[in-house]
């Protein structure tokens, strides 16, 4: 018998390493349905979808539609590796909604950041997307984070 | 293992010397007037790619002569060989000369098309696995040089955007150029559907060590796709193909012309195959992986540079060191799911088995009951392994 895959996947699931991946991994989809929640709410007031997705790059790469999705997707993935960290310290064994809930929390401390601080200091095309819809798009991306996340 | 030589292989053999004779006049070729090349800039007339093509012709050639070597009897050593007869043209809007831009022509839509057809019907055994397309694939074959030789004589300029006039141009045909025109395209996919039949039909009826080798065709095939995929995304991003990416993409073409000799040959020519199953699993798992870290270093470097323009108003290299670091400790939790993934979707067995073993250890840990031991140790062997027959002695503790 090989007691070394047994032993291996025993500490999987306590590895500061997986929980970080879980994170990434929830942050990616919780990125994708924040894109298609401003695609949608961006196109019911006139705006294209590539117009929206060119927003999201910036500084030299501004307008670059590629390198916004796959800038956006990457920013999500870490936010949500920092949340799977942070999360395995207090919210180990929580219910789904519990950890839904702490994800829209999350959401809303990342909005209130961007919003407030980051984007203003770099005068990013996404302060033309109206605060409402950013904000509940942060709230989107935050409970998808939550319910993708598996703290075990 | 010596084969009976076919009648197909013993033709191919007889003919082979010409087919050396035309490779080596399409080399010489090149330092003649005939051939005009493009300024330094272009990149099929570049140095590079000529000599990166050189390479290519060489290994399909020494591939091919060592099949025929190793596997005399097998069509496929000298179809190898053939097909180098593509490889060894030069760019087509390079060729002055009309005469040669015909038999250049007549060469890509004939030989080469054809080597690739019939090694698909008669890899890797060299015999067909259907007999009924081995004799279609073969009829619709002559049919294909007398297509192409009609387009030479009917067409009044060969294709190519220069419409150069075609100097061996016959009035009285050209009422059957358009018979000639369809006549290509439509032989062409009957040929490529009879190939791939035969090809799955011998995929199904194979015992395992064909099945392996056909697996490594496979695995070159795949490559043609990653190709196609790169054609289709690079010339639409920034850049386009004078960008380094399109410039690899480029370069990678030229393997095109190794798949067939690579492909064919590895799995003839090697006595034990490599564990194909393994490289692909192997391939699927660090591209996955260099996918996503690469997305993370990328969204590192974002945040990081973000940060550092926050606090003390400009940019810093340490947002490139912050990102390397944060990839190298996420290799190995990153590289562990990838690969627990892909066992799980391509490769249940090797899943399921550690799954298994991981539950009897979790058993052997919390049971004391021998029998029951016993009972659960019986039941992992056999669903792990699969043995025909099963017997588990235990020593007796008082036996002496």
């Amino acid at each position: 018998m090989n007691t070394r895959i047994a032993t291996s996947n025993d500490t999987h699931s306590h590895n500061i390493g997986s929980v970080a991946v879980d994170g990434l991994i929830a942050g990616a989809g919780g990125g994708i349905v924040m894109v298609v929640y401003l695609l949608v709410a961006m196109a019911t007031l006139g705006e294209s979808p590539t117009s929206v997705l060119s927003r999201f790059a910036s500084g030299d790469m501004q307008g670059s539609i590629m390198t916004g999705v796959v800038g956006h997707l990457a920013v999500s993935s870490i936010y949500g590796m920092v949340f799977a960290l942070l999360g395995s310290l207090v919210l180990r064994g929580q219910p789904k909604p519990v950890r839904m809930f702490a994800g829209v929390f999350f959401g809303i401390a990342l909005f209130v950041f961007a919003e407030f601080v980051l984007l203003p200091a770099f005068q990013s095309p996404m302060l033309g997307i109206p605060v409402l819809h950013f904000g509940i798009a942060h709230v989107i991306y935050g409970l998808t984070l939550g319910f993708l996340m598996k703290l075990r | 293992m010596i084969e009976q030589p076919t009648g197909l292989y013993r033709w191919l053999m007889r003919l082979m010397p010409l087919a050396l004779l035309y490779i080596a006049f399409m080399i010489a070729v090149r330092f003649t007037s005939w051939i005009e090349w493009k300024p330094a800039a272009d990149f099929s007339s570049s140095a590079y790619y000529q000599l990166a093509l050189l390479l290519c012709l060489i290994i399909a050639l020494l591939v091919g002569f060592l099949v025929i070597k190793r596997a005399p009897g097998n069509v496929c050593g000298p179809l190898i060989v053939y097909f180098c007869m593509m490889i060894v043209h030069p760019p087509f809007d390079t060729v002055t000369n009309n005469y040669l831009r015909a038999i250049v022509q007549f060469t890509n839509q004939t030989f080469g098309v054809i080597a690739i057809v019939l090694l698909l019907i008669y890899f890797p055994t060299g015999k067909a696995a259907v007999k009924g397309i081995e004799r279609i694939t073969l009829f619709i074959s002559a049919l294909l040089f007398l297509n192409s030789m009609l387009w030479i004589v009917a067409a009044p300029s060969l294709s190519d955007g220069s419409l150069i006039p075609n100097e061996l141009y016959i009035a009285e045909f050209a009422s059957l150029a358009p018979i000639a025109a369809s006549g290509f395209p439509t032989i062409l996919s009957i040929m490529l559907v009879s190939a791939v039949a035969s090809f799955t039909i011998r995929f199904r009826r194979a015992r395992q060590y064909e099945r392996q080798q056909m697996r490594w065709f496979l695995a070159m095939g795949s490559y043609l796709i990653v190709l196609l995929v790169g054609w289709f995304t690079i010339p639409r991003m920034a850049g386009g193909l004078e960008s380094t990416p399109g410039l690899l993409l480029r370069f990678a073409g030229i393997g095109i012309n190794l798949v067939p000799a690579i492909g064919v040959g590895i799995p003839i020519l090697t006595h034990r195959l490599y564990d194909i199953d393994v490289i692909i699993r192997r391939t699927l798992q660090y591209a996955i992986l260099t996918g996503i870290l690469a997305v993370i270093y990328f969204g590192g470097i974002i945040l990081a540079q973000q940060a550092f323009r926050l606090i003390t108003g400009q940019s810093s290299d340490l947002a490139i060191v912050i990102s390397t670091l944060l990839i190298a400790a996420l290799f190995t939790p990153v590289r562990r799911r990838v690969q627990e993934v892909i066992d799980r979707r391509l490769y249940r067995r090797k899943y399921d088995a550690e799954k298994m073993l991981q539950r009897f250890n979790t058993t052997l840990r919390d049971e004391v009951n021998l029998d029951e031991l016993r009972q659960a140790l019986i039941s992992v062997v056999h669903d792990t392994m699969q043995p025909a027959r099963l017997a588990l002695w235990v020593r007796d503790a008082h036996e002496d």
